[in-house]
């Protein structure tokens, strides 16, 4: 068996494929399976040139259950296609270390994926484009785009391919590495900021209430309340929803059903404006 | 103003194309978490209609809805697509204002949940036709598997989301003529705050401990108390963010901050 080396186009010709087709057939079977039979079936004459008995085993290899955060999670294939490469080259490499590889990987990169990903940086970076987007300009939208796909793009690239060459070891450099969570802790202030600014540029909380005696306003709950903090009817508010929605574990749906009726309540009672 | 034939095909596409399944707009990166964007599916929304500053309006209030939005693996979440591309180009068209669009978006984003399970059964189909194919050594059929029978996905996406803007175009532009007064001023008190609902799904995450929300309270307070517009926010974050940061590394490294 001859030495079989993974070149650019082969790691580029994988990456691009697990990128696109991960969730392809997306099913809560074996998730993103498919994606991976897909991704070493087009590499299959590359790793085991003309052996087709090796290449179907190949392939069967990645149809069980495979799911992970697909995008920095990304690190997994790339590990997994060193390790392949490894074994076509001869080394002996056992099917069962590379399932069991996969399967000590996909949980804390799901984990650490959709922590950093939707629930961090695009969050943030969504909020900031939300903030540049104004009178109906499409800047906000422009930014998010160039910024997202300018960090993305080599950022997965990098995991993809530092997967390939440092196999298994590549995994430990991040999960063990303390670096991450320094940065997690900084990018979480810098979302928590932003989000505090957005949500009192856009949420709106208009208090109707008015005292009124002979055609005089004599107290204007409205102005009253926005003169003591500005905006602290939108903030008290902001806080209340937090507060039932983290503490009292109330989800999204029944939060928006108690914000339609105290619509309707306030507003067939005068105590909120449009 | 009327959503023509073409321009419902050609929004109902880019809604599947911009599905989180779909791999033909470079994948879940450009497509789903990049295009897909209801602020930036916005921007092409209006592009497609001709009317960019009411779809990027509109697109804004949808996606401070959607901002929290993660969809973790197997579970079934709001359907923030098919709720964008009908909420979004029926609020253009019937001219509706944000708070009504919302609305609507929230009720097509639940209702739309029950087309999960139908879709993920059916994709089931071309996974058990991959797993033939490469038990029976025919190797280069299986590859091509994602690529069709992501066609199931197609159907899931595009028929409903071009059946909601094209034939329910007349019924929203109905509702929106014949609205009471009252209804409308409900619906905008209704809607005024209800971003602050995709916010507390982001404070949930980011809130580690009670002592960050102070953090959110400032930048509330830059905006509210002293007027500061977004980019300066972010400069006094990004300080903010590199102290603690610096701060961090420091202590890890056993030495004095």
């Amino acid at each position: 068996m001859s030495e079989i080396k993974l070149t650019d186009k082969m790691i580029k010709n994988a990456y691009i494929n697990w990128m696109c087709f991960n969730l392809a057939l997306y099913q809560p079977e074996t998730m993103q399976a498919p994606a991976l039979v897909r991704m070493f079936g087009l590499l299959r004459e590359d790793l085991y040139p003309g052996d087709k008995e090796k290449q179907q085993e190949l392939m069967a290899r990645h149809l069980p259950f495979f799911n992970t955060e697909p995008f920095l999670g990304c690190i997994i294939p790339g590990i997994v296609l060193g390790m392949e490469a490894e074994k076509a080259s001869g080394a002996d490499v056992p099917d069962e270390l590379i399932t069991a590889i996969k399967s000590a990987l996909m949980g804390p990169f799901a984990g650490i994926g959709d922590a950093l990903l939707p629930g961090t940086f695009i969050p943030i970076l969504l909020a900031i484009a939300c903030g540049l987007t104004q009178d109906g300009s499409p800047i906000g939208a422009i930014f998010y785009m160039v910024v997202f796909l300018g960090v993305m793009i080599p950022v997965t690239w990098f995991l993809f391919k530092k997967g390939c060459e440092l196999g298994a070891n590549a995994a430990e450099l991040i999960l063990g590495n303390d670096l991450k969570d320094d940065i997690i802790t900084a990018l979480n202030t810098v979302g928590l900021i932003v989000v505090g600014c957005i949500a009192c540029a856009y949420a709106n909380v208009n208090i109707g209430f008015k005292f009124i005696r002979d055609d005089v306003v004599l107290v204007d709950l409205h102005e009253l309340l926005n003169g003591v903090w500005p905006k602290l009817p939108v903030f008290v508010t902001a806080m209340l929803t937090y507060w039932l929605m983290a503490k009292k574990n109330w989800s999204a749906m029944k939060v928006i059903l108690l914000y339609l009726v105290v619509a309707i309540v306030g507003y067939f009672t005068g105590f909120l404006a449009p | 103003m009327q959503i023509s034939l073409i321009q419902a095909i050609l929004i109902a596409l880019l809604g599947y194309l911009t599905f989180i399944h779909t791999p033909f707009l470079g994948g879940g990166l450009v497509g789903w978490y990049c295009i897909g964007r209801p602020l930036v599916s916005a921007l092409f929304i209006g592009i497609i209609l001709g009317n960019i500053p009411k779809a990027m309006e509109l697109g804004l209030y949808i996606q401070l809805i959607f901002i929290g939005l993660i969809t973790p693996g197997g579970s079934i979440t709001p359907d923030m697509n098919l709720a964008t591309y009908v909420a979004l180009p029926l609020g253009v068209a019937a001219n509706m204002d944000a708070a009504s669009t919302v609305a609507l978006s929230l009720i097509v984003a639940n209702v739309a949940n029950i087309m999960a399970t139908p879709n993920f059964a059916m994709t089931m189909i071309p996974v058990n036709i991959q797993k033939r194919m490469v038990e029976e050594g025919k190797l280069e059929e299986a590859v091509w598997v994602p690529i069709w029978g992501n066609g199931v996905k197609f159907l899931f996406r595009f028929i409903p989301t071009f059946v909601c803007i094209y034939y329910g175009q007349a019924g929203i532009e109905w509702i929106v003529k014949n609205s009471p007064q009252w209804l409308i001023d409900i619906m905008t008190i209704f809607g005024n705050p209800m971003c602050l609902v995709g916010f507390a799904i982001l404070l949930k995450l980011m809130v580690k401990k009670p002592t960050d929300l102070i953090y959110f309270t400032f930048g509330f307070a830059l905006v509210g108390a002293l007027g500061a517009d977004m980019i300066t926010v972010l400069v006094f974050a990004l300080v903010i963010a590199l102290i603690q940061f610096q701060i961090g590394r420091a202590a890890k490294k056993g030495g004095a901050v």
